[in-house]
């Protein structure tokens, strides 16, 4: 798939390359987003707004990177904007209990009670341990695609998925 | 990390506990390909949109300062000199300097000296304007 978007990139078809970038990529990115703004509303804005600045910047995009880690690491940076956005006026904690309360609410949310404290217990983490953790744990990830996305060293990447673990590991035992 | 293993390991966990509406991802897919039509792209002003444009200023340019050189008046600048004395003597001797009676007596023949008739009003007019309190009054009605 990466081939074949690339040979389009290279005759300038880009709406042929955007097209098949969407077809390939767009429910792998939505749930990517979901985990990190944990709403369905919110995840469909920050996801249309991914595909915009994918969108715009495909005429630049460089052959020699990968497609993959580079439509992740737009949708992270989405992803984080959106948080700090919606977060700005709250602190962390007020900000995670929140998310917390939404979740039980959430139509959208089909988890037993484990995955519930789970998701509540992500939502405490700051957003930057929140998308590590969810790359490593749900999406499996290695930490050289990790640190491609992030733009990071797998060294910080490790210490970060570490402590995550360990905070996770504290709020399961708290209850 | 012992405990954390037992989550770690936890199939139940790692499962997708989110939905979304239903017959989401099957619009998603057209919604998301659409934004490819409906973006105006956006230019931004510095950039010219080719180079059409930027060789015709130049071309404007260069036509404007090619007319302007050529037809500017080629005339030499002269430098100003300044003349001792002897210097002034010495062009007068040799004919270089004139003063305007000589230029006068050159320039108009006795021929045309001949038809030169000063009147009388000419006269009096001339003498009575070179009188000091005169001089005011005569610029003030002539409005000079």
């Amino acid at each position: 798939m990466h081939k074949e978007i690339l040979v389009l990139l290279n005759k300038t078809q880009y709406t042929q390359a955007f097209n098949l970038v969407v077809k390939s990529y767009n429910q792998r990115l939505y749930w990517h987003i979901r985990r990190m703004v944990v709403n369905h509303d919110d995840a469909d804005d920050v996801l249309q707004n991914t595909f915009l600045k994918v969108w715009r910047a495909l005429p630049n995009f460089r052959s020699d990177a990968n497609i993959y880690t580079w439509l992740y690491r737009i949708a992270t940076n989405e992803s984080l904007t959106f948080l700090q956005k919606k977060r700005q006026d709250m602190n962390f904690e007020d900000y995670a209990n929140t998310v917390a309360k939404n979740l039980e609410a959430d139509a959208f949310f089909d988890g037993d009670e484990i995955q519930l404290k789970l998701q509540k217990a992500i939502a405490s983490l700051p957003e930057k341990q929140r998308v590590v953790f969810n790359l490593r744990y749900f999406e499996e990830m290695n930490y050289r695609e990790m640190a491609e996305v992030l733009e990071t060293s797998e060294g910080a990447l490790k210490a970060s998925y570490h402590h995550a673990a360990k905070k996770i590991e504290a709020f399961f035992k708290e209850d | 990390m012992s405990d954390f293993k037992h989550i770690e390991n936890n199939p139940k966990l790692k499962q997708n506990a989110f939905k979304v509406p239903e017959n989401y991802f099957e619009n998603l897919e057209a919604r998301l390909q659409s934004i490819a039509k409906e973006d105006v792209k956006v230019v931004p002003i510095s950039k010219p949109k080719s180079y059409a444009r930027v060789w015709s200023i130049a071309a404007s340019f260069a036509l404007l300062f090619a007319a302007s050189w050529y037809f500017w008046p080629n005339e030499p600048i002269e430098n100003p000199v300044e003349l001792s004395a002897e210097d002034v003597a010495s062009l007068s001797a040799n004919g270089f300097l004139y003063n305007a009676e000589t230029f006068f007596l050159e320039s108009v023949s006795l021929e045309e000296l001949d038809q030169i008739v000063l009147t009388e009003n000419d006269y009096s007019d001339y003498f009575e304007i070179t009188q000091p309190d005169a001089l005011e009054d005569y610029y003030l009605e002539t409005d000079i």
